[in-house]
C-alpha cells in the first residue's frame, strides 16, 4: 500500500505563561492511502493536536510531516493554505456551518475556494448533497436542521472537492449513538466508494471499530 | 467573495441598517453645514463684489456694515460732506441715503431681506447704479422724477418675490404696497441686480422715507463715486481728516468684515464636520472590529476550508465598502433634498455634494481597513479550539 501521510518525531509544545504543555512528545506514523484510522485515547493526550498537524493547521515544534513526499513543516503559510484547500476535508464536532448560507452554498463554498466558478461549484455540491441524502435540504439553512442533517452537509463539504484525505474530530461528539452510527457508516461506505483516506478521533469503542486501524494514543505518545 | 459580503450584509440586517443610518446621518450633517458655508461665501463674494466703486460714509456708531440703518445722521452734515468731496467725485452719482431694514436676513453676514431705502430724486442711480454695473428697470421708472405718482416706490428683484410670497399676488406696476402701514404704489420694478442690497431695496423719494419713518431732516450714510481711480484715497483723506465721526466703508471693507464675520461661523463648521466625520470613521471602525470579532470561529472555519487570508479580508473590505457606500449616498440623497427644499433657500449645489462623496467612501474604508487586517492575526486552529 502506498504511503500517502507520514510523522517522524513530531513534537508540539504550547507555552501558557511560564508552564509549558507538551501535547505531543515524539510520534511516529505511516497512513496508507484509502484507509480508515481511528484515533483513541483519553481527553487531552493530544489527538487533536496531532489532528491539527495533519489537517496543516498547525506546524509542529519538532520532527517532519509528509504528505505525498512533500516536506509539510517546511512549507509556508500559503502554501499550507493551498493543501488544506485541495487534498485536505475537515468534519468537525460542532459541524461549524456557515449560519449565513444555505446548505447548497455551504458546501459549494470550498470549491470557490479553489477558484471553481459559482455555478460548477453548485452543481458538484448538488451531487454531493444527493450522495449524503440531503437533496431535500438545499436552500435551507443550518439553523433549519437536525444534528445529523448537519453533519451529513459538513461530509459533503469536505468530500466536494475529492480530496486526498478527510480528517474528522470526534464527528459524532454531538450527535445520539444512533445517528452517530448511521454518519460513521457513510464516512465508511464513502471511503470505500472513493478511496479516500480517512482519520477520525473518537471517544467511542463501537465507532472506532468501524474502521481498519485503530491507533490509541496516551499522554502525546502512540501506544504500540 | 463579493456575494459572500452581499450576503453577510442582507443576513444581517439590523447590525447593516443601522451602520448604513449611521453614517448617512453623519454624511448628511456635513454636507449640509458645509453647504451652508459655502452658499455663505458665494453670496458674501458676489455681494463685495458688485458695490464696486460705492464708497459709503456712515456714522462711526452704525459700525462697518453696509447697509446700515438706525444712527441718524443729520442731513446738513452729510450736505456738508457732499460738498467738501465735490472735488474728488462724481457729483451726479453722489447722494444722500436713508436706510431702514424691513426684514431681518436669513443667515447672518448678509443684507438684510428688505432694505427700505430713501433717496433723493434724481440721484436713485448712485445708488442702483454702482461703477460695474447699471441696473435698468425691468418695468416702469427707474427714478421718482419721471412719475406723477403721489407715493411712489421702485422695487428690487428680490424684493419684489419677497412681496409676491407674503401676499400671494404678483406685483406689477400700479400694484399698492403696504409699508409701515401706509400704500405705495409700485412704479418701477428694478431689473436683477449683482448687487444683493439693490435687489433687496425698497426704494422710496428720501422725503417721503424720512416721514414714513419720522426722522426728517435726518440720513443714514452718504454713497459717493470717485472721479477716477486715483481720486478714491483724497476722498478717504478729506474724511478721515474733517470728520471723525465718520466711517468710509468701500467694497474692499465689506468683503473684509463678512470674511472675519463668516470665518467664525466657517471654523465652526470645519470643527462640527471633523467630529462627524469622524465619528463616521470611529462607527465604521468599531463596526469591523466587532464583525472580525464576532466572526472568529467563522473565519477560522473559513481558513481551514483553505480560503486564503486574502480571501477572508477582501470579503469584509467588501462588506465595509458597501455599508459606507449606502451610507455616503443615502447621505449625498438626503442632504441634497434638505438643500434643495427643506431650508428657505435653494442651497443645493451638486458639485459641493459630488466632492464629498468619495472623500467620505474613501474616509470610511480606510478606517474599515485597520480592524479588517486583524484578520490575518486568525489561525484556522481558531475553528477547531473551544470543542
Ligand atoms: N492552543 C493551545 N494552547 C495551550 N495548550 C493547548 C492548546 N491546544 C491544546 N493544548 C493542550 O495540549 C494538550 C492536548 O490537547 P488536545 O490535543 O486538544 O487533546 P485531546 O484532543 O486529545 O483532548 C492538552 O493538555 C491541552 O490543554
Ligand atoms: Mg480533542
Amino acid at each position: 500500500m502506498k504511503t500517502i501521510l507520514k510523522l517522524e518525531n513530531v513534537t508540539k509544545k504550547y507555552s501558557l505563561g511560564s508552564t509549558v504543555v507538551h501535547a505531543l512528545r515524539g510520534v511516529n506514523i505511516e497512513l496508507e492511502k484509502g484507509k480508515y484510522y481511528s484515533i483513541v485515547g483519553p481527553s487531552g493526550s493530544g489527538k487533536s493536536t496531532l489532528l491539527h498537524i495533519l489537517g496543516c493547521m498547525d506546524l509542529p515544534s519538532t520532527g517532519e510531516v509528509w504528505i505525498n513526499s512533500r516536506p509539510v513543516h517546511c512549507l509556508n503559510e500559503t502554501q499550507l493554505t493551498k493543501i488544506r484547500a485541495v487534498e485536505l476535508g475537515f468534519i468537525f464536532q460542532s459541524f461549524h456551518l456557515n449560519p449565513i448560507l444555505t446548505v447548497l452554498e455551504n458546501v459549494s463554498i470550498a470549491l470557490q475556494f479553489l477558484g471553481i466558478g459559482k455555478a460548477a461549484a453548485q452543481e458538484r455540491a448538488r451531487e454531493w448533497l444527493d450522495r449524503v441524502g440531503l437533496d431535500h435540504r438545499l436552500d435551507h439553512y443550518p439553523s433549519e436542521l437536525s444534528g445529523g442533517e448537519r453533519q451529513r452537509v459538513a461530509i459533503a463539504r469536505a468530500l466536494v472537492k475529492k480530496p486526498q484525505f478527510v480528517l474528522a474530530d470526534e464527528p459524532t461528539g454531538n450527535l445520539d449513538s444512533k445517528t452517530g452510527q448511521e454518519i460513521i457508516s457513510l464516512l465508511r461506505k464513502i471511503n470505500r466508494e472513493a478511496g479516500v483516506t480517512i482519520v477520525q478521533v473518537t471517544h467511542d469503542r463501537e465507532i472506532a471499530e468501524m474502521g481498519d486501524e485503530i491507533i490509541s494514543f496516551r499522554d502525546g505518545r502512540i501506544l504500540q | 467573495m463579493i456575494d459572500y459580503a452581499i450576503k453577510n450584509i442582507l443576513r444581517r440586517r439590523i447590525r447593516s441598517l443601522m451602520t448604513i443610518s449611521g453614517i448617512t446621518v453623519m454624511m448628511t450633517l456635513v454636507i449640509v453645514i458645509t453647504g451652508i458655508v459655502s452658499y455663505q461665501v458665494r453670496t458674501m463674494n458676489a455681494h463685495a463684489a458688485a458695490g464696486s466703486g460705492k464708497i459709503n460714509v456712515q456714522p462711526m456708531l452704525a459700525g462697518m456694515t453696509y447697509p446700515a440703518g438706525g444712527i441718524d445722521l443729520p442731513e446738513s452734515e452729510a450736505a456738508a460732506v457732499l460738498l467738501d468731496t465735490e472735488a474728488y467725485s462724481q457729483p451726479a452719482l453722489c447722494a444722500r441715503v436713508l436706510f431702514f431694514t424691513l426684514k431681518e436676513p436669513l443667515y447672518p453676514n448678509q443684507p438684510p431681506e428688505l432694505i427700505l431705502t430713501g433717496i433723493e430724486a434724481g440721484k436713485e442711480e448712485s445708488f442702483t447704479g454702482s461703477v460695474a454695473q447699471d441696473v435698468r428697470p425691468a418695468a416702469g421708472v427707474e427714478t421718482f422724477t419721471g412719475t406723477t405718482i403721489e407715493q411712489p416706490v421702485i422695487v428690487g428683484e428680490h424684493a419684489a418675490d419677497v412681496y409676491e410670497a407674503e401676499t400671494g399676488q404678483e406685483i406689477n406696476i400700479g400694484t399698492v404696497l403696504d409699508i409701515l402701514g401706509q400704500p405705495y404704489t409700485v412704479a418701477g420694478l428694478l431689473d436683477h441686480s449683482a448687487d444683493i442690497v439693490v435687489n433687496n431695496a425698497v426704494i422710496l423719494p428720501l422725503d417721503q422715507a424720512q416721514d414714513l419713518l419720522g426722522k426728517e431732516g435726518f440720513v443714514s450714510s452718504i454713497l459717493l463715486v470717485a472721479a477716477d481711480i486715483n481720486t478714491d484715497a483724497d476722498i478717504l483723506q478729506v474724511i478721515e481728516t474733517r470728520y471723525p465721526q465718520l466711517n468710509v466703508v468701500t467694497d474692499d471693507t465689506v468683503r473684509r468684515n463678512a470674511q472675519s464675520g463668516i470665518a467664525l461661523f466657517e471654523a465652526m463648521v470645519n470643527t462640527i464636520s471633523t467630529v462627524a466625520v469622524l465619528c463616521a470613521a470611529f462607527l465604521i471602525m468599531t463596526v469591523t472590529l466587532i464583525t472580525v470579532r464576532e466572526r472568529t470561529r467563522e473565519i477560522g472555519v473559513l481558513r481551514a476550508l483553505g480560503a486564503s487570508k486574502w480571501t477572508v479580508i477582501g470579503s469584509v473590505i467588501w462588506e465595509i465598502f458597501l455599508l459606507s457606500l449606502a451610507g455616503s449616498l443615502l447621505g449625498g440623497v438626503a442632504s441634497g433634498f434638505i438643500l434643495a427644499f427643506a431650508l428657505q433657500e435653494n442651497l443645493f449645489d451638486i458639485v459641493h455634494i459630488l466632492t464629498y462623496l468619495p472623500l467620505a467612501i474613501l474616509l470610511t474604508l480606510a478606517a474599515g481597513l485597520v480592524p479588517a487586517l486583524n484578520i490575518s492575526r486568525i489561525l484556522p486552529v481558531e475553528a477547531l479550539r473551544y470543542e
